[in-house]
């Protein structure tokens, strides 16, 4: 299939499940409207900072140095996200939602009540709900990717 | 283990959001090429990872 590392996540996407194999078309086609739908109801600045914290996390290095557009975010910022810890570019609201994100992708079933309490907070019960809802999109499509980089060529 | 709930009664997801995510449910789980066996104790596997009783 050749190698996939250089391709975007949406390329791969295409080139893997759009292959015309029986019904891996419409799980291409509902891939795609779930990711536009998780930039849609979650705040993209959040949403990008936490997208590149879980690429960090995993090794995806496309993913790291990809960049969605109109998220707000200066790319010095966006590098930087590791440091959010301590970095006062981070505003409360993304340390809160960065640490949830920290903890989802390490443990999710051991997400404790004050990490979630935070982004609740910040982000309101709806806001909680779709926050948790795009991250949901954003690690599943990242852990594919890796997974598809892994066995079908991408290293 | 049960869990207090986390957001207030009655909060939905964005509508795209929950229909997009459960388009992708429902279009992985008409894929053809992997047994219904394997499918299972996949699901099953990743419910106990999630700590979803579902």
């Amino acid at each position: 299939m050749g190698s996939l590392s250089a391709m975007s996540t949406q390329a791969v996407l295409e080139r893997v499940l759009g292959d015309g194999h029986a019904g891996r078309g419409d799980v291409l086609h509902e891939m795609t409207a779930a990711y536009t739908a998780a930039w849609t109801a979650a705040a993209p600045r959040l949403l990008e900072l936490c997208r590149v914290r879980i690429a960090s996390m995993l090794g995806c290095d496309a993913e790291v140095a990809a960049r969605t557009p109109d998220t707000g975010l200066h790319d010095d910022v966006v590098t930087a996200v590791a440091a959010w810890p301590t970095d006062p570019r981070f505003e409360p609201a993304d340390r809160a939602c960065l640490a949830f994100t920290e903890h989802y992708v390490i443990d999710v079933a051991s997400l404790d009540d004050a990490t979630v309490e935070a982004v609740r907070i910040h982000l309101g019960d709806a806001g909680l709900q779709d926050f948790v809802s795009a991250l949901l999109v954003i690690e599943q499509r990242i852990r594919l990717r890796l997974v598809w980089d892994r066995l079908l060529g991408g290293h | 283990m049960e869990r207090a709930r986390r957001v207030a009664p009655g909060t939905h997801t964005h509508p795209d959001l929950r229909r997009a995510l459960g388009g992708v449910a429902a279009s992985t789980v008409r894929l053809a090429s992997v047994d219904p066996v394997t499918t299972e104790i996949v699901r099953m596997r990743c419910a106990k990872h999630h700590d979803c009783g579902t």
